[in-house]
């Protein structure tokens, strides 16, 4: 089972790292933005509480949370109970998927972009947003992960083991952005968004079905 | 009430085919395992749902 037991307990201090963090949070919405097909039907798996999808004008959710699922649906996303890995969605349903810092709390990666590769419709593509493991915010996450509730059981990936995994289920014409260069805590503006990855703490990858 | 996009794409979790409103629940058209709607949220979780001899009435 996905592990949800963070969000079920802190629903409300997850949901304000977003307030918290605004700059840093905006910069990943950008970096995101750019990857999103305009006019299609999009659905966005570990939804949360809606901070991506709601801004992104997402229309779909999937979340094993109830805490999540009930402030999603207050931002008006339209959601369903499930996990990545076992999608409940037919063949070909979406033009998008979206997941943002959803990897690393997966039981399977590869079985979910098996799922995802399935739900896509031919031409469709799969964007994910993560902290990249080898990356400054990743390393300090990492050395921090038993004092932080979120990230205690989280996975972190690095980019090339999420191309490896990408690439192994289907995947193909990756592109890639970046953002987030500094501390958190030294975020004072909107950070810049820029191709590639390698520098950024937030990479964004896109992949075509 | 469940969006009417939402029903058409639905589909159960194991079989990956459609599932059908029945009597507020989500029933798979193959394996016949029922999902169940909570506060309007279909809850496609397999280990939630009922099997088909599971079924009381």
């Amino acid at each position: 089972m996905a592990r949800t037991k963070p969000f079920e307990t802190h629903p409300h201090r997850y949901d304000h790292w977003f307030e918290r963090h605004r700059f840093a949070y905006e910069s990943e919405l950008e970096a995101v933005r750019l990857h999103l097909p305009l006019e299609r039907r999009g659905l966005e798996i570990g939804v949360g509480s809606g901070r991506f999808a709601a801004p992104l004008g997402i229309k779909f959710g999937l979340e094993p949370a109830q805490k999540m699922i009930e402030m999603a649906r207050k931002r008006g996303i339209c959601v369903a109970s499930g996990v990545a890995e076992a999608l409940p969605f037919r063949n070909a349903s979406f033009d998008f998927a979206l997941m943002v810092t959803t990897i690393c709390f997966l039981d399977d990666i590869n079985a979910a972009f098996k799922e995802v590769h399935r739900i896509l419709k031919p031409g469709g593509s799969l964007i994910i947003g993560f902290v990249d493991k080898n990356s400054s915010l990743g390393k300090l996450y990492q050395e921090r992960k038993a004092d932080n509730v979120f990230y205690q059981p989280a996975t972190f990936f690095s980019v090339e083991e999420v191309v490896s995994f990408l690439l192994n289920t289907g995947f193909k014409d990756l592109k890639f952005t970046q953002t987030i260069f500094k501390n958190l805590s030294d975020i004072r503006s909107a950070e810049p968004v820029i191709p590639g990855h390698g520098q950024g703490s937030f990479v964004v990858i896109e992949a075509g079905r | 009430m469940i969006d009417k996009e939402l029903l058409d794409i639905l589909a159960c979790p194991l079989c990956k085919t459609e599932v059908k409103l029945e009597e507020g629940k989500l029933v798979c058209v193959k394996c016949g395992r029922r999902y169940p709607i909570r506060d309007g949220i279909p809850i496609m979780l397999i280990d939630e749902a009922e099997l088909p001899e599971e079924k009381s009435s």
